[in-house]
């Protein structure tokens, strides 16, 4: 095998396991949306809080972003502020799974949230909205980080 | 005739100032003096004349007269009578000449005739002066349009004027009389007399002017008002010489000031009765009239309140300097200001108003004002403000609890639908009987939670609707883009029954908020498929015309029955013929609301066992 660059490692293994950050309080529907998207072939990190999230999602970028706009330690729309702020995430897509009705979903999709849902939410309705924005996330990704040259490399190692 | 006695008497006749004429009993003159000659400016001289016959001479002088006939009927007369006797005569070079004519009579012989003549030009004229004087101030004081009378110490009538009595002959008799011969004359009883003279003696012994006034009613049965005024002339010993007595109609000036009397009392009638508080202040803020109404207002009395400085009733300091400002300031000239008053019972809110008025140098006179009790309409300002305050703190409490419950129901519901989710993949591995069970039972839980969900989402947008907030956001939109994208994402996933979408006209952007009337459909489709027993489904139609746009969802469904299709509207209404199909009965008043929210209509057209039509009616106008 020839010696692949540390950056194509990481990119093989998001190739395979794409990384989804769910900050979310409540433990149960937490748990649940965590074993449902598993079983989809997701990685997950649960956050509980905004600072936790804020902190450790550094160290475990994440591909997509689920997030709930009512935290114990945040309120509504300053938590996408916070995410959107950190150039770390500037093109990560974001879903705003909330139970509350009175969001201003203008002001959300201004923040740059892709998709708002209100729970409960059939969880098919969520996957295929997932896998909407990561396909096209896929498509971004490629044309930002890597050099033609590469995609005949993956070609070669068939990789999927 | 002696010579000497001639001689003597020739000159006493030459240096006398008076012309001497004598004549002979032929009329021929004998001697003439000079001043004769120089009164009648005779262009001859004295020796010349002698011998003249005068009654040619008459003739001849007769124009040096200005009444010829008057002069030579004179002569002719004295000739005739030769008695003495003088005449007057006014020459043509404007001189007055007295001639007196004395016949020379001796021993009872007639011998000859004397004419002196007299140079009275002066004396006629200062007469005439005099005259004049005397007339222009009789005249004075008869057209003076008041009653003048002089009266002697002794009060008989000097002089009395044309304007007190206008009979002529009346006036000149009352010279020297009294009042008491005037009342005899007239017939009438004493009293006025009596009352005239009292004044008289009291004026007569203050030696000073002394009046009163006379009422008497005219012949139009009005009263009039005569001032009478003694005024005591003294002489230079001090003692009253004469008494000048005028009498003033001073009627009008009467009548006015009961007009005034009448007006003031009127209006202090209206201050007194007033309900506002009316007040006069000094220039320099010090109380010196207030109505009635004070005491109401205070609860102090008027007396006690007088010729106080007005601060005092002024609590708040910062106020009391605003009045003071107000005061010293001599630019400002009205002032309102609210302040409290302190009573003794409570505090009062006043609205007073203060006006400066001014003299003819510009210097405060002084400052009224109004004082308006204010403090119950305080009350009710500050109750209202308390009130929306209250209300608006419901409001939040009650948005806030809306919130709260939102939340607190659906992360509850997401848990158990996300839950059920996993037991239905979970599912898979055990035995196809009890597969089939669960799964009917995990589509019950599913469909339950997700009416609660429904339900719950309609609530709250109904009440936030209701509550007025809500406001559609209308834009142009691509409505068949929107349908399409619609259709794809909720109901459109079995490719082979999908719900039809038609258009028919020129597709334009219609004016509507399409969040909300992508619920409007969402919900109306879902109805038209819940409702629906057969497998056809439902179909979208829509017209673009030119006065509007309309969008139909039509189904081929259970219909509604006639009579019940108005009360579909309705909250919690449901259909009779819905049987066991479930439904909360709020959405359809959901759906009117949003689509009124955007300006259209709705309407149902619908048939039992046939199906419905919901059309929905945008103006493009």
């Amino acid at each position: 095998m020839l010696a692949l660059p540390s950056q194509l490692h990481l990119i093989m293994n998001r190739r395979e396991m794409k990384r989804i950050a769910l900050i979310e309080d409540n433990y149960y529907f937490s748990k649940n949306l965590e074993h449902l998207l598993v079983l989809n072939n997701y990685t997950i990190d649960i956050y509980r809080t905004m600072q936790r999230a804020e902190v450790l999602m550094l160290d475990h970028k994440p591909d997509l972003i689920i997030c709930d706009i009512n935290l114990p330690d945040g309120i509504g729309n300053s938590i996408i502020q916070k995410i959107r702020k950190n150039k770390f995430y500037h093109f990560t897509p974001i879903i705003v799974l909330t139970g509350t009705i009175d969001v201003n979903i203008n002001e959300l999709f201004d923040l740059g949230v892709s998709k708002v849902f209100f729970k409960p939410t059939r969880f098919e309705i969520l996957n295929s909205a997932i896998t909407r924005l990561l396909t096209r996330k896929n498509g971004y990704e490629i044309t930002d980080f890597f050099y033609k040259p590469f995609h005949k490399i993956f070609d070669i190692l068939k990789l999927k | 005739m002696e010579l000497v006695k001639c001689d003597h008497a020739a000159h006493i006749i030459e240096s006398l100032k008076y012309g001497i004429l004598s004549e002979d009993i032929d009329r021929k003159i004998i001697s003439a003096n000079s001043e004769f000659i120089n009164i009648l400016n005779i262009p001859l001289k004295r020796e010349n004349l002698i011998g003249l016959d005068c009654t040619l001479l008459a003739d001849q002088v007769k124009y040096l007269y200005k009444n010829q006939n008057y002069f030579l009927n004179f002569i002719n007369s004295c000739i005739e009578n030769k008695k003495t006797i003088n005449a007057e005569f006014e020459l043509t070079n404007n001189r007055f000449v007295d001639i007196t004519y004395i016949p020379y009579i001796h021993e009872n012989q007639f011998l000859g005739h004397n004419w002196c003549f007299n140079d009275v030009t002066e004396e006629t004229k200062n007469k005439k002066a005099l005259k004049e004087k005397d007339s222009f101030y009789k005249n004075i004081l008869n057209f003076i349009p008041a009653d003048i009378a002089v009266f002697d110490a002794d009060h008989k009538y000097l002089f009395i004027n044309e304007y007190a009595i206008k009979d002529n002959n009346l006036r000149e008799w009352l010279i020297g009389k009294t009042d008491f011969d005037y009342c005899n004359y007239r017939n009438i009883n004493n009293d006025l007399a009596i009352f005239r003279k009292e004044q008289f003696n009291i004026a007569k012994t203050k030696k000073a002017a002394h009046s009163w006034e006379d009422r008497k009613i005219n012949n139009e049965g009005e009263t009039e008002v005569i001032l009478r005024v003694l005024n005591p002339f003294l002489n230079e010993s001090n003692n009253v010489e004469m008494v000048i007595g005028y009498g003033l109609d001073i009627t009008k000036s009467k009548s006015n000031e009961l007009h005034i009397l009448r007006e003031a009392t009127k209006n202090k009638i209206l201050l007194d009765n007033l309900k506002q508080t009316i007040f006069e202040l000094t220039s320099d803020g010090k109380t010196i009239s207030l109505n009635p109404a004070w005491l109401k207002l205070s609860g102090k009395t008027i007396k006690t309140s007088l010729d106080i400085d007005f601060v005092q009733f002024i609590l708040e300091e910062e106020k009391q300097n605003i009045f003071i400002e107000y005061l010293t300031n001599s630019s400002k000239k009205e002032l309102n200001l609210k302040f409290t008053l302190p009573t003794e019972l409570i505090n009062k809110v006043i609205k007073g108003f203060f006006s400066k008025t001014f003299d003819e140098n510009n210097n405060v006179n002084s400052i009224w004002g109004t004082l308006i009790d204010e403090t119950e309409k305080d009350n009710y300002q500050n109750n209202l403000i308390n009130l929306v305050k209250k209300e608006q703190e419901l409001n939040e409490l009650k948005t806030r609890f809306v919130h709260m419950v939102s939340h607190e129901v659906r992360t509850p519901l997401a848990g158990i639908l996300s839950s059920i989710e996993l037991l239905e993949i979970l599912n898979t591995t055990i035995p196809k009987k009890l597969k089939d069970n669960n799964y009917r039972h995990f589509s019950r839980i599913k469909s339950q939670i997700l009416r609660i969900s429904d339900l719950m989402n309609n609530v709250l947008l109904l009440g936030k609707i209701e509550s007025g907030n809500f406001k559609a956001n209308i834009e142009e939109t691509d409505i068949i883009d929107k349908i399409n994208t619609l259709l794809n994402e909720n109901f459109n996933f079995d490719s082979e029954s999908k719900i039809k979408f038609i258009y028919t006209g020129n597709p334009y952007f219609v004016l509507l908020d399409w969040k909300l009337i992508y619920h409007v459909i969402v919900n109306l489709l879902s109805n038209s498929i819940k409702y629906t027993k057969s497998s056809k489904k439902p179909e979208i139609h829509a017209n673009f015309e030119t006065k509007d746009f309309k969008l139909s969802i039509k189904d081929y469904g259970i219909g509604i029955p006639e009579k019940e299709i108005q009360n579909l509207f309705n909250p919690f209404s449901r259909a009779s013929n819905v049987e066991n199909i479930s439904g909360t009965g709020l959405g359809l008043i959901l759906v009117k609301s949003l689509v009124e929210l955007n300006n259209g209509k709705i309407d149902i057209i619908s048939k039992e066992n046939v199906g419905s039509t919901f059309t929905i009616t945008f103006n493009n106008e």
